[in-house]
């Protein structure tokens, strides 16, 4: 069952009160996510951990004003998205939610700074996409187009994409997935210091249990439930992880 | 709209070009269609509107036999009627030098001295009569350029029955003059034969013993409203009728008038045919590659929700797909619209006898065209539009679920399936894989072979037209007019040189239904007709029953009557007495409206025992017409005379190029559709089905082996929609002898069997053309690159 861990001084940004989401594809149900409960503290570096399958998109996708819950609630600051309209869920997403996805998701018709740029025409208090870009250290190559970029370069791209909007919190699903072990720390790198010098909540899932060593706390995800969360006792830093 | 966005949106399209190309192409075209047909029927009808203006058409004419001078001033006197003139109108024959047949013309009376007045001419050359009571002239211009005359040449012409000289002081042309069919009738305009020749008033009174008389009365009204106009038409023939009025007319029923106006109708309803079916085409070709483009961009439209994009800004995304390129289509439509109004304009400044069809810029038909096509392609965004509209962020991070492998039909029957060699399959399996693609390019196929065969038959249906009045009914060498019908034993001794000789009786009569009624022009003929023979449906001579009338089918419909029916008849010549006809039979014509009745029949009507008033004549093989046709210039009573074979031949001049023209640019437009969208269709194609060419082109397959899979998948669509087309083909052409058929034509339905063939050569050509392209790019097609990415 979950333990609640030591109590930290932080307030809660997000909390996920018995999620359930079922998939109803013709006759058959799938319970993706079948019951869970987490908090997530503002500020704080957290991992979700768990095997294919186990629901960790789904999850992540409830959190980041993606989907909506078929049971219980997500709130974020009290605010309960399950109870948002579609503008309401796109105005969280803009504002409120950086995403990371494992294959970058860049538009590859546009270059390394028009894909920024994307996202600072929309949002609210945005920094500058070139800022943007020399933050992740690819200023020189603004003018570059996804397929000319490496995946480490692809990713910090889209790590700038999500910054750039000065979203609260960064939600990154598998961002080392499609990479070596060398860019990885790279990209993982970029996100800590993210949390740490601009105090932007990172919520990282993946299956790579390595990955929890930069983590303030990990929760473990199986069958669509989360088994335990606990603090992460055990911090390495980034350039140590090896997998 | 996100700048950046919109620099996706060019990026996108301009990765597609050849699609862009074809697209832009078909568009341009409807555009062109619309503005251009548009633009054209404007400056006509404003040329004409100005030239009205400038001349002072009437609004009505009232032809009489003889009637004081003073009658004028009683129809002025008739509610509604704002202003009267009375002239003399003569018909008259011209014996030009260079010419061995007669010209017929007519005489018109204008005022001594030069005054405004209804149906007014306006001076080219020389000058006003001089006043001096010398006989002097104004000739019609074109007459007089067609045939080198100038200001001071004299020339000999027949007045009733006296030849005289006269001089020529001036050159002008006339409102009422625009489209140049000699009166004795024709296919063409024949401004060389056509002869409106203007006399001082008092000269032409006393020379056509009229003196202090009209034989015809022009009018202006106030309200020229139906509801106006003929109540006070009826109440001036009434004033009219002791003078033997044949008919009070708007002036607008003129030949002249009612061609030109008939030619702007055929232009309008151009106008919105070739756009619909172009526009609609397009849109479907775009939605295939939208939805093919949203269906690519999945993962980004996906990305754009999740990073806080609303539903509509990616919808409007999209939507600017369709608007950029119905922008882009509008322009080169536009352009192309000057190339038809340039083109066409030409063609009229030919035909008609205008002072001037300018060609203008019609700016708001641009911004039409604009509008128009921007819907049209935003209507072809849709599809694609939707799925993006409706794609969930979440769902679409997955990758598409993997498509069910669809069994396609012929997969039921497995003796077959299995025997097929797999690049068939995997043709089949495509096609059945998107049935909307494949039924859009089956569509597209259609519509093209369509339309080809559409302007063939178009062509084929013009030579016939001609060749059924002028071959097929008509076999005389020469029809003379007299001017008034005359008994037996006309056949004078200048006829004695001829093989054959046939009688006719034209009789102009007022045909009345209820409250449909019109005016046309009763052919009597005689019981062993030879060299003029009516044909029924299956193009065989009809022999014209002893007594009733036969009726062209379209002025059947007109008067609503059929078989067995009963009609007034007022003949508006002889006795000019009222009384009932039935309708025996209905033949087919292409010309005009018409009525056949048996010359003795039709004597009877106008009061006589028998009577003719034109003479059908053929000469002996090898015989030259040169020495009888020059003794009839000085004949008494003959007031023209038409040889069938100059007729043919000028119809051939002025209409056969320029319809050439016209429906070799109609065939091209359908070839742009055809090629366009096989291109395009085999473009989505490919790009659907890159990964399967990179597989095979590492399987060590040869650019032709693959390009050759989708040259089968694309005959097999187009072959499909060319072969439907063909058989659609019939049934356009169908409606296009319906939708352009009016009182002065209808276009005769001509299936070729060689016509068909061309048309299937043409659409054959079209689909290889396009596989060109697609081999070309499969050549290019990084396909190592292709492997590497994940789509
Ligand atoms: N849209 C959907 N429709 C039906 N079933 C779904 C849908 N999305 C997820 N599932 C199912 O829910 C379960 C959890 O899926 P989810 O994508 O959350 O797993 P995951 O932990 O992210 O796995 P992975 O590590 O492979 O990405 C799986 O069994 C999946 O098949
Ligand atoms: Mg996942």
């Amino acid at each position: 069952m979950a333990t609640e861990p030591n109590a930290v001084d932080r307030p809660v940004i997000l909390s996920v009160e018995s999620a359930q989401r079922v998939f109803r594809m013709g006759e058959v149900e799938v319970m993706a996510l079948r019951d869970a409960t987490l908090k997530i503290f503002d500020g704080e570096v957290l991992v979700i951990l768990g095997p294919s399958g186990s629901g960790k998109s789904t999850l992540l996708n409830l959190i980041g004003g993606m989907d909506r819950p078929t049971g219980g609630k997500v709130l974020y600051r009290d605010r309960d998205l399950g109870k948002n309209n579609d503008r309401e869920q796109t105005m969280y997403r803009r504002y409120e939610v950086g995403f990371v996805f494992q294959f970058y998701n860049l538009v590859p018709t546009l270059t390394a700074l028009e894909n920024v740029e994307v996202v600072t025409e929309v949002a609210r208090n945005p920094m500058s996409a070139r800022e943007a870009l020399s933050l992740v250290g690819l200023a020189h190559r603004h003018d570059h187009f996804p397929a000319q970029m490496s995946g480490g370069e692809q990713q910090r791209v889209a790590i700038a994409r999500a910054i750039a909007g000065n979203p609260s919190i960064l939600l990154c699903d598998e961002p080392t997935g499609a990479l070596d072990i060398r860019t990885s720390r790279e990209v993982l790198k970029l996100l800590l210091h993210f949390n740490r010098d601009m105090g932007k909540t990172l919520v990282i899932i993946t299956h790579n249990a390595a990955i929890c060593g930069i983590a303030d706390r990990i929760a473990h995800i199986r069958d669509g439930a989360i088994a335990w969360v606990k603090d992460n006792d055990k911090r390495v830093p980034v350039e140590e992880l090896d997998w | 709209m996100s700048p950046t966005l919109l620099r996706k949106v060019v990026r996108d399209l301009l990765g597609r070009k050849a699609s862009l190309f074809a697209l832009v192409l078909i568009m341009g075209f409807g555009i062109a269609a619309l503005v251009g047909f548009l633009g054209v029927a404007r400056d006509l009808e404003f040329a004409k509107e100005r030239y009205f203006a400038q001349t002072r058409i009437g609004d009505f004419y009232a032809p009489v036999k003889r009637a004081p001078a003073w009658v004028t001033e009683e129809l002025r006197e008739l509610p509604n009627v704002r202003e009267v003139r009375g002239r003399v109108r003569l018909p008259i024959l011209v014996d030009l030098p260079d010419l061995t047949e007669p010209v017929t013309g007519t005489a018109l009376s204008l005022p001594a001295v030069r005054q405004p007045v209804i149906n007014d001419v306006l001076l080219r050359q020389g000058s006003w009569f001089s006043g001096t009571g010398a006989q002097e002239i104004l000739l019609n211009d074109s007459f007089a350029r067609e045939n080198h005359l100038h200001p001071g040449h004299r020339l000999r012409i027949m007045l009733l029955d006296e030849q005289r000289e006269f001089l020529v002081v001036g050159t002008v042309t006339s409102a009422e003059y625009i489209y140049l069919i000699p009166p004795a009738g024709g296919l063409a305009p024949d401004p060389k034969r056509f002869a409106a020749i203007y006399f001082e008033e008092k000269f032409l009174q006393e020379a056509g013993d009229l003196a202090g008389a009209y034989n015809e009365f022009l009018g202006t009204v106030y309200d020229k409203s139906d509801g106006a106009v003929l109540p006070m038409l009826r109440s001036a023939k009434e004033v009219l009728d002791q003078y033997g009025v044949v008919d009070a007319q708007r002036m607008n029923e003129q030949p002249s008038t009612k061609f030109l106006e008939n030619e702007l109708e055929n232009v309008k309803k151009s106008s919105l045919i070739t756009p619909v079916i172009f526009l609609s085409i397009a849109a479907l070709i775009l939605n295939v590659l939208v939805a093919r483009l949203v269906q690519q961009q999945r993962v980004v439209i996906g990305t754009l929700k999740a990073i806080g994009y609303t539903s509509v800004q990616i919808m409007c995304h999209y939507l600017l797909y369709g608007v950029i390129i119905g922008a882009a289509g509008a322009l080169l439509g536009s352009l192309l619209a000057l190339l038809i109004q340039f083109g066409m304009l030409s063609l009229y400044r030919a035909i008609f006898e205008f002072p001037l069809i300018e060609q203008r810029y019609h700016f708001d038909l641009y911004i039409t065209g604009l509008l128009v096509s921007s819907l049209a392609a935003a209507g072809g965004t849709l599809k694609g539009t939707l799925t993006a509209l409706r794609l969930q962020p979440a769902e679409a991070m997955h990758p598409p679920p993997p498509e069910r492998a669809h069994r396609t039909p012929i997969e039921r029957f497995p003796a077959l399936w299995t025997r097929l060699p797999f690049r068939w399959k995997m043709v089949f399996r495509a096609i059945f894989r998107n049935p909307f693609r494949s039924l859009v390019s089956v569509f597209s196929g259609l519509v093209a072979t369509m339309l080809i065969i559409g302007a063939f038959a178009m062509r084929d249906g013009m030579k016939k037209l001609a060749r059924y009045e002028l071959e097929e009914v008509s076999h005389q060498d020469l029809a003379i007019a007299l001017r008034d019908p005359k008994g037996p034993g006309l056949a004078s001794e200048e006829l004695q040189f001829v093989q054959q000789v046939e009688p006719q009786l034209n009789v102009p009569a007022d045909f009345v239904n209820g409250a449909r009624r019109r005016t046309v022009s009763i052919t009597g003929i005689d019981a062993g007709n030879f060299l003029y023979t009516p044909l029924d449906q299956a193009g065989e001579p009809i022999t014209i029953p002893a007594s009733g009338l036969v009726l062209s089918r379209k002025l059947a419909e007109l008067l609503d009557v059929g078989v067995g029916d009963q009609l007034i008849v007022q003949p508006l010549i002889g006795e000019r007495r009222q009384t009932t006809a039935t309708v025996v039979a209905l033949v087919d014509t292409y010309v005009g409206l018409s009525a056949y009745a048996r010359i003795d029949y039709l004597s009877r009507l106008i009061g006589e025992e028998w009577a003719a008033n034109r003479i059908l004549t053929r000469s002996f093989p090898g015989s030259s017409d040169a020495a009888y046709l020059g003794q009839l210039k000085e004949v008494r009573d003959v007031v023209g005379a038409t040889r069938r074979a100059q007729a043919l031949e000028l119809f051939e001049e002025t209409f056969s190029k320029a319809n050439a023209v016209i429906i070799g640019i109609f065939i091209i437009f359908a070839m742009v559709i055809g090629f366009g969208s096989v291109l395009n269709s085999a473009l989505v194609s490919l790009s659907e089905r890159q990964r399967e060419v990179a597989t095979l082109r590492v399987l060590g397959f040869t650019t032709g082996q693959v390009a050759r899979i989708f040259a089968i998948e694309s005959l097999i669509l187009y072959g499909l929609g060319t072969l439907l087309g063909l058989y659609a083909g019939v049934w356009y052409i169908r409606f296009l002898t319906v939708a352009y058929s009016s009182e002065l034509f209808r276009f005769p339905m001509v299936l070729k069997a060689e016509r068909f063939a061309l048309t299937a050569f043409l659409m054959l050509s079209c689909i290889l053309a396009a596989q060109v392209a697609v081999r070309a790019l499969i050549e290019k097609l990084d396909w190592l690159e292709v492997m590497k990415v994940k789509e």
